[in-house]
């Protein structure tokens, strides 16, 4: 359940939501009617989340949601808005390449112009060609 | 009758006496009146030629004094044009003293002052100068940045995002 989660998620706001969403069906395990998990999972949460964890038990929705709570957050800031194909093209990249739990925190600044500032874990590196312009010598 | 007859004799040769006293009386009368009327006249003469030379010597005193007068003003006003004209002088030059050393004082003053905006205006100058260089080269770099920015395709930039990612895994990012 929690690998169809994280591969359901690429952004940490979608975490968010989803650890609401576990919250809410945890809530709701041992109520009846709308207060009952049947209820929960038809009307309280998206179809795709209530797909993932239809037949899944109050405990395994319990460490999916800490497995989800612990996900490493990789901030990133990109000069353009990408689509989701290429969203999913970065965060795979990343997955695959040292953070295999990663999610992104993901911020638009098109005053980068190009490349990204990449924030991880307190290690901080500034890739984007707003740096490299600003270093360009001064025409005095 | 005959007593009687010396006595009117008598009487009338007293008579005749009185007569004569009385006329001769008369007579020196007459003389003395005529003589007080000369003199009244005489008197009055000297009285009124004593008047008229009173009068003239008054008059010439007045009129010397008159003179004495205007000869003691006209000296009077030289004298005083004279110290008038002194003073003036005096006062001129140490004015013309004082214009000078405070003309000399405002020229320094000036000249210091003048320097002093010069050397502010050559910093303002510089300044400006400074902040206007920066200015075009904030210009020509936001200009450039957004003409690259929009120059790139989303291809290209999600190129540059990777490239960037592997530069930071290199450098122990993650």
């Amino acid at each position: 359940m929690f690998s169809d989660f994280l591969s359901q998620t690429l952004l940490k706001e979608d975490v968010d939501l989803v650890l609401e969403e576990l919250e809410l069906l945890l809530g709701s395990f041992y109520g009846i009617g709308e207060k009952g998990i049947k209820f929960a999972l038809e009307n309280k949460i998206r179809k795709t989340t209530a797909e993932t964890v239809k037949s899944a038990s109050e405990t395994e929705v319990r460490e999916t949601k800490e497995q989800l709570e612990n996900l490493s957050v990789v901030s990133l800031a990109l000069a353009f808005e990408p689509s989701l194909l290429q969203l999913k093209t970065i965060v795979d990249w990343i997955r695959s390449n040292g953070v295999p739990d990663c999610v992104l925190d993901l911020r638009i600044d098109p005053k980068i112009i190009a490349g990204a500032i990449v924030s991880y874990k307190g290690k901080y590196k500034d890739l984007s060609f707003q740096t490299a312009y600003e270093q360009i010598p001064k025409l005095s | 009758m005959i007593s009687e007859l010396v006595v009117i004799v008598v009487i009338s040769f007293l008579l005749i006496l009185v007569l004569a006293e009385y006329a001769n009386m008369r007579r020196k009368l007459m003389v003395f009146r005529a003589q007080e009327g000369k003199i009244k006249h005489h008197a009055l003469e000297q009285a009124n030629k004593i008047v008229e030379d009173s009068r003239n010597k008054a008059i010439e005193i007045l009129r010397e004094a008159k003179v004495s007068s205007q000869d003691t003003q006209t000296k009077l006003e030289e004298e005083i044009n004279n110290i008038t004209n002194q003073q003036l002088n005096g006062y001129k030059k140490a004015l013309d003293q004082i214009t000078i050393a405070v003309e000399s004082q405002v020229m320094d003053k000036v000249g210091e002052r003048f320097a002093k905006v010069e050397e502010e205006i050559e910093q303002y100058k510089q300044k400006r100068m400074q902040e206007i260089d920066e200015q075009i080269f904030k210009v020509l770099q936001d200009t450039a940045q957004k003409v690259t920015g929009k120059l790139i395709s989303p291809k290209d930039h999600l190129e540059l995002v990777l490239q960037a990612l592997q530069k930071a895994k290199r450098e122990h990012v993650f």
